[in-house]
Formats: C-alpha cells, structure tokens, sequence
C-alpha cells in the first residue's frame, strides 16, 4: 500500500513539475516532463536529505508548476464563479470569486495532504515508460497535450497539460483512465447539492487542520 | 349483418394488435419515428471496450441518449463514439465523459458529468475529458498478483 501511495506521489510530483514554456509542440513537452521526472526523482532518492525536507522541496515545484486555479476551476464545474451554467434553485451554490480563492488555497493544500505527504521514500526504484507527448486539439486557442506513461510496467497514468500561451500546465492527471479532476468533480457536486460553498470550504479546512495535527502527534 | 359486425370487431382486434406490435418494436428498438429529437456529439475514448451501439448515455443515472456509432480513429488509433442526446439538454465543452458499468459486471454507458464552462458543445461538437472504460479484470489481477518482484523481494 505504501508503495502505491509512493509510486501516485512520485507520479504527482512529475506531473507537477511541468513545464516552462517554449514555441509548443511535442517535442519540447517531452525533454521537459523527462527534466521534470529527472528532478523529482533525485529529490526522492537523496539519501542525505531528511523526508520532510524532501516534502518541501517537492512542494515549491509543485506550487511553481501546476496551475491550482484551473484545477479547482475544473472541479467545481457549473459551481465556479466563472461559470454561466444555470443552478436554478441551487443559485446560491455558485462560488463568489473571493470563496473560490479561499476554496483554491484549502484544495491545494488538500492534495498536497493526500499526496505528497503520505510519501514514505522508501522503494525509489521507479521504472518510468515515457510515451511521446501527444498534441491534442486546441479549445478556444488554449493549446492542449497529453503525455502517457506507464509506471513500473503497469500503472498507466496520463498527464494533461495546457499552455495558455505563457507556460504548459498540467490541469488533469490520470491513473488507469480515472481522472482526478472527474473524481473530485462528482464528490464535491454531491456536498454542493447539500451545502452552501462555505460549508465545503470549511470541511476541507477540518480535513487539513485535522491532517496536519496527526502530522505533529506522529 | 351479424358476420359483417364480426368481421369489423375481429378487424378492429387485429389492427390494435399490429399497433401494439409497431409500439413494442419501435420501444424495445430505440427507435425514432417522427421527427429528430436528438443531435450528435462526439467523444474520444482511448477504449470503448464493451460499449455498444444503443448503449445509454446518461447523466446523474437519468438516460438522455444512446450510442449511436463506434469506429476506430484512424490516426490516433482511439475510439470513435458517436452519440445521440435529447435537445433541450444543453453541455458545457469542458463536461466529462466516462464509460461506467452498471454494478460489477452490467452494461456498460455513457455517464457526462456536466462541467462549467462559459461556452457550450454545439452539435456535432466534441467532448474532449474523457474516462475510458475501466478494465475490471485487469485491476483484480493486478490487486490479487500485485507487484511479483516486490513479493519475491
């Protein structure tokens, strides 16, 4: 189990460490992620360098590479403030754009939670099966690709990526096809239904706060 | 007089009977007989395996309309989908689309999981979040086998 949890946070580490920008293309994106995993994994193996440094050093990659706004953007679908979609009766679920700021800062933190913090980098010995990057179709000028790969010769994990015209970002990752923007879309519309904004803030905000004293007892 | 009334009543029995006949067929088929209630979308899977023409396409469990073709892309090597959705149920461009299964081993469909987006998929557009088909029997045996070497070690 913990090895899994390893192998998703190496993965999510990777994925977060994308990508400045260059003119586009595929190729670019390739040597990119191949820097970027190259990055992740010499963090992940220093045998110097005590884990919660670690964590850290993975973390400002993380924060300086994936684009949280777009993510959180993504997963709160037709409840994000930007969106026109009509709520009808559930109008007040809709995200101000001060509440989906606040709602960001906790998600991110979240994921950090779940992912990286759970890391025990004890079995650093990944096999990483790097497919060419594919460039997908472009959406409102928003240039998109996706980079497969296979990890350990069995887990594949798909990384998607947009470039809105400064850097490439990864806004999606995907473990056996599962998407994780589609996962939290669908949990987060049940609690939404339920509960104002604010409430799902704030259950995020419990999570955190009650992940990160369990941190401090350990 | 009498036969002739017979002859009407039996008459009148065999065209309910064809009716119900034409409703079953055209129920039981899908099929559309007036008018076009539905406009197509697209979506791209990287599998489509056990999806099927007719396969429901439905969102939040509530059908809102069929596969109506698979092929196979021919440059990227993917799934094709075709489908048909009710008019009237309008998707943003950024909504997933996700090959389920009822329960455990039941039939697989199309579940859109609307997304946020300002601009919506006209017809004939193309739902590009996709989720493909999850291999069942692929997890259990990585879940039962797990990592050979780790058990070796």
């Amino acid at each position: 189990m913990k090895r899994i949890i390893f192998l998703l946070g190496v993965v999510i580490c990777i994925t977060f460490t994308a990508v400045p920008s260059f003119s586009d293309d595929g190729a670019d994106v390739d040597s990119l992620i191949k820097t970027s995993m190259n990055d992740v994994l010499g963090i992940a193996r220093k045998p110097s360098m005590a884990n919660e440094d670690k964590r850290k050093e993975l973390w400002k990659i993380v924060q300086k590479t994936f684009d949280f706004a777009k993510i959180t953007e993504f997963t709160l679908g037709q409840f994000s403030y930007n969106s026109t979609s009509a709520l009808g009766e559930y109008s007040d679920r809709r995200f101000t754009k001060a509440e989906q700021e606040e709602f960001r800062e906790v998600f991110t933190r979240h994921l950090s939670n779940t992912y990286l913090d759970r890391m025990d980098f004890k079995n650093v010995d990944v096999i990483i099966d790097l497919k060419p990057a594919e460039i997908l179709e472009a959406k409102k000028g928003i240039k998109r690709a996706q980079v497969k790969t296979m990890i350990n010769k069995k887990t594949p994990i798909d990384y998607i990526l947009l470039n809105e015209g400064k850097d490439w970002k990864i806004y999606d990752v995907k473990v056996e096809g599962r998407s994780l923007v589609s996962a939290f879309r669908t949990e987060y519309k049940a609690i939404l239904l339920k509960n104002k904004p604010k409430v799902l803030t704030q259950m995020l905000k419990d999570k955190v706060k009650e992940h990160e004293s369990a941190k401090k007892k350990s | 007089m009498k036969k002739s009334s017979l002859e009407i009543t039996v008459g009148i029995f065999v065209i309910i009977g064809l009716a119900c006949v034409g409703y079953l067929t055209v129920k039981l088929g899908k099929m559309e007989l007036l008018g076009d209630h539905y406009y197509n979308l697209n979506a791209k899977f990287n599998s489509a395996t056990g999806l099927k023409p007719g396969s429901n396409v439905e969102i939040a469990g509530v059908r809102v309309g069929q596969v109506e073709s698979i092929s196979l892309e021919p440059v990227m090597k993917i799934a094709m989908v075709k489908m048909k959705i009710e008019n009237g149920i309008e998707l943003e461009d950024d909504s997933i689309a996700s090959v389920k299964t009822s329960g455990l081993i039941g039939d697989k469909f199309i579940m859109i999981t609307p997304g946020g987006s300002v601009d919506m998929l006209v017809p004939g557009g193309t739902i590009t979040e996709t989720e493909p088909a999850l291999d069942i029997e692929d997890l259990v045996s990585k879940y039962v086998f797990g990592d050979k070497k780790e058990t070796k070690q």
